[in-house]
């Protein structure tokens, strides 16, 4: 072998030594930067008293006792108490359910030095004040919420990071990495606190580039237009500010859709049945596959209020929401964690059985009859139906779809057409075949 | 035989001198005994004020061991008054005059100042006094019933079959430890019988990656796979919880773990696993570091670079110095204290847990 071919194949061994030992070095500083390992807000037990401000012992007893005395346990991950109660109760759980709830819950149980608040999403990033739950414990017992034991059961199966012995709790957040994202309202992405079940390792919505695109401004890009926070339509979400093309949100819907996805069957058992699957990627037209929130669109015209109709980002249709446009991620007090404020408006769904009861988020975006003028009272959907442009169904013939008699007859249940991957089917002979969500 | 042979073979000698145990005292019997404890009527000045001392010693084992280490001194010397020892930060650098069990100084019943607590060291008797909080009942352990002693029954070196600390050691220092097997006192690493390891020459007087302890561990498959050699099994037989028995991991053997695991090795994680970044901010990848010394199988050479195979394997003193240390729970660096407000500064966790900066 030559010299030449020598040194050649010495700098290429070098360079592969340099990559792979370059691919287990760690981010310098992630733990120390996150929420939990910050020095100056990081956890801090009361009764671990001696340990730094953000120190590891401050979750994790590595003997499974402190000072000689045990912790009751060992529990996994050496932490200082159970990971999760399999046998907790969806919607009423307690502090000890969960490990993260010992400190994550109200002031006065917290067992972090001063408590620790935590608003909901709809107060923290979008402004509504009257949310009334500022602790994550809380925010899970409301009237609807993710279903810990439903979050553990699908992550167990699915995560290979994730063991029986998880917090459901780490599905979504590393808690060495997750950053402290409520400081900075106005720039979750840059304070993210996720990470996706499929890169459990690395924070998700941090990086923020044309080459790692990890915020909503690239899930489709420049088809994000952010919601109006809530008091005003001179600024958006998250955080009230003045950027609205969401180059400030991590990429919730990339996020939320590693396991909320046309390939997995979730089973939620406060529905009793497997969840909806949603598509939010494909783009296959009026007729789908494919959510029109999500990358798919509407082809003619779209009946939407501000910010949505003459759109800062400058399109008219083929809007790309992020799921924490509508929905809280831990519970709400609405049904399908549909948050209690929605672009800028209050929602509030009532308990009732009418079938239509979901438009009242609906009318937080889309006109309806009221915000056509033709009516007084909300969350009345004729006109968007039967007269405004590319109106789907002709007027006359109320009783091919409406039953009850009468001018117009009852109003058919919107989720009936209006739901996560849901086409106008239920229409039978009236059916368009358009995609209705 | 040519010069140049015999000059070879000289250096050869030496070499082989030099990577042998040196713990087999050498010097003349005046420097231990004395026949009647006594030099011209009276006791001498350096020996032990409470004598005559069994085997006609001229002090006992604290006495004895009490001093300044040196880079030429040849007793390694275990508790070091307050004016003159340097810890450094880990207990490595340039400055530090402790040895790899660290010092009892921070323990010892005679420090005022201010810096001693009985969670910096092991509470044996004749140098600290009953642990305030702990008494006799070591963490992970049962009650002993009896203080902490340097050896025997109560304690860790010597033959802990014999209750008297003399008497488990008795004969030990001229013992032939030229091969550690564990058999007898002799010729057990450190005296601690039973255990084997390679021992540093100068018992890690300002280790380095290539001049230190190899400690012995055990790569286990199985919490019930002990293996009484290792430096961790000797530590489990008073904290038996912490090593033994079937709450280590929360399956037969593998995070997730339930206690910090000892004789498991790193090798056995992923291989981009952050454990594989050993030993993190202290050295290049995959460099043997003093800061958090991890143990291995084979103990005949000193290990400077590791394999991830069978010779990443933690003990209990790859956290702790199993005298003292100027930090709670005797560890090797100050973990309580981190982190502080420089992102840069580190703890030894990290050598293993490098993701967690």
């Amino acid at each position: 072998m030559d010299a030449w071919r020598v040194i050649a194949l010495r700098i290429s061994h070098f360079l592969l030594a340099f990559c792979l030992l370059g691919g287990l070095k760690a981010e310098a500083g992630s733990y120390w930067r996150s929420a939990h390992g910050s020095y100056a807000n990081g956890v801090k037990r009361n009764n671990r008293a001696l340990y730094n401000k953000g120190n590891c012992g401050h979750c994790h007893d590595q003997h499974g006792d402190y000072g000689g005395i045990s912790n009751g346990g060992p529990f996994a991950f050496a932490l200082y108490a159970n990971p999760f109660n399999t046998n907790a109760s969806p919607g009423n759980y307690q502090k000890a359910d969960a490990f993260c709830f010992h400190c994550h819950t109200n002031g006065t149980d917290s067992e972090q030095n001063g408590g620790i608040v935590n608003e909901d999403y709809s107060k923290t990033f979008g402004g509504y004040s009257a949310s009334g739950k500022n602790n994550i414990l809380s925010t899970f017992n409301q009237r609807s919420y993710h279903d810990l034991e439903d979050v553990y059961n699908f992550a167990k199966n699915s995560f290979p990071f994730f063991t029986s012995e998880s917090s459901p709790c780490v599905a979504c957040h590393n808690p060495h990495l997750a950053r402290r994202v409520k400081a900075d309202p106005g720039n979750p992405a840059a304070n993210t606190a996720i990470s996706r079940p499929t890169a459990h390792d690395t924070l998700w919505g941090d990086d923020n580039t044309s080459t790692d695109k990890e915020t909503m401004y690239y899930f489709y890009q420049g088809r994000y237009q952010a919601p109006y926070a809530y008091g005003g339509t001179n600024s958006y979400e998250p955080g009230g500010t003045s950027t609205y093309d969401g180059h400030n949100l991590p990429d919730y819907a990339t996020f939320c859709t590693d396991c909320h996805n046309p390939g997995n069957t979730i089973y939620s058992t406060s529905l009793g049945r497997n969840l909806i699957k949603i598509d939010w990627s494909t783009q296959g037209g009026e007729s789908g596959p494919g959510d029109k929130h999500g990358r798919n669109s509407a082809t003619t015209s779209l009946g939407v209020k501000a910010p949505y109709a003459n759109a800062p980002i400058g399109i008219t249709l083929g809007f790309a929401l992020s799921c924490t446009d509508c929905h809280e991620p831990h519970g709400a007090p609405n049904p399908y964690l549909v948050r209690s404020e929605v672009n800028g408006t209050q929602i509030s769904i009532p308990n009732t059985s009418t079938g239509n009861e979901i438009g009242y988020l609906c009318l937080a975006c889309h006109k309806d009859d009221q915000a056509y003028g033709v009516s007084t009272t909300p969350n009345h959907w004729r006109y968007a139906h039967h007269t405004a442009t590319d109106h789907p169904y002709p007027q006359q013939q109320c009783g091919r779809c409406h039953s009850g008699g009468g001018m117009g007859g009852t109003p058919i249940p919107c989720m009936n057409c209006h739901m996560h991957g849901k086409d106008d089917s239920y229409l039978g002979s009236s059916s368009t075949g358009r995609i209705c969500f | 035989m040519s010069g140049t042979v015999k000059f070879a073979l000289a250096l050869t000698f030496l070499a082989w001198m030099a990577g042998t145990a040196a713990a087999r005292v050498k010097g003349v019997c005046s420097n231990c005994h004395t026949m009647h404890y006594s030099q011209g009527g009276l006791p001498l000045a350096e020996w032990g004020a409470s004598g005559p001392y069994r085997a006609l010693l001229v002090n006992d084992c604290i006495g004895c061991h009490t001093g300044k280490n040196t880079a030429t001194t040849r007793t390694p010397y275990i508790l070091t008054t307050g004016s003159e020892i340097k810890y450094g930060t880990t207990g490595t650098e340039s400055e530090t005059n402790t040895l790899a069990a660290g010092n009892f100084w921070w323990v010892y019943d005679g420090n005022t100042t201010g810096n001693r607590s009985d969670a910096k060291g092991h509470n044996v008797v004749g140098i600290a006094l009953e642990d305030q909080t702990l008494h006799n009942t070591p963490p992970g352990g049962s009650n002993l019933n009896h203080r902490l002693t340097c050896a025997g029954t109560y304690g860790c070196h010597g033959d802990r079959t014999i209750v008297d600390t003399l008497g488990a050691m008795m004969g030990a220092h001229h013992a032939d430890d030229s091969t550690l097997d564990g058999t007898t006192v002799g010729k057990s690493y450190r005296f601690l019988k039973g255990v084997v390891g390679l021992e540093d020459p100068d018992w890690e007087y300002r280790p380095k990656n290539n001049e230190h302890n190899q400690y012995k561990g055990v790569d286990r498959t199985d919490e019930g796979n002990l293996d009484p050699t290792t430096i961790s099994y000797l530590c489990a037989e008073c904290h038996g919880d912490f090593h033994t028995g079937n709450d280590i991991s929360s399956g037969s053997w593998g995070s997730p773990w339930l206690r910090h695991p000892t004789d498991y090795d790193m090798g056995n994680t992923p291989s981009g696993s952050e454990y594989r970044n050993y030993p993190g901010p202290y050295d290049q990848q995959g460099t043997y570091s003093v800061v958090a010394p991890v143990a291995s199988e084979d103990v005949t050479q000193v290990i400077s670079t590791v394999t991830f195979s069978k010779d990443t394997i933690i003990t209990c003193v790859t956290c702790h110095r199993a005298h003292g240390s100027p930090y709670w729970k005797l560890l090797r660096w100050n973990y309580f204290g981190w982190p502080t407000n420089n992102e840069d500064d580190v703890n030894g966790c990290m050598a293993c847990h490098s993701a967690k900066n």
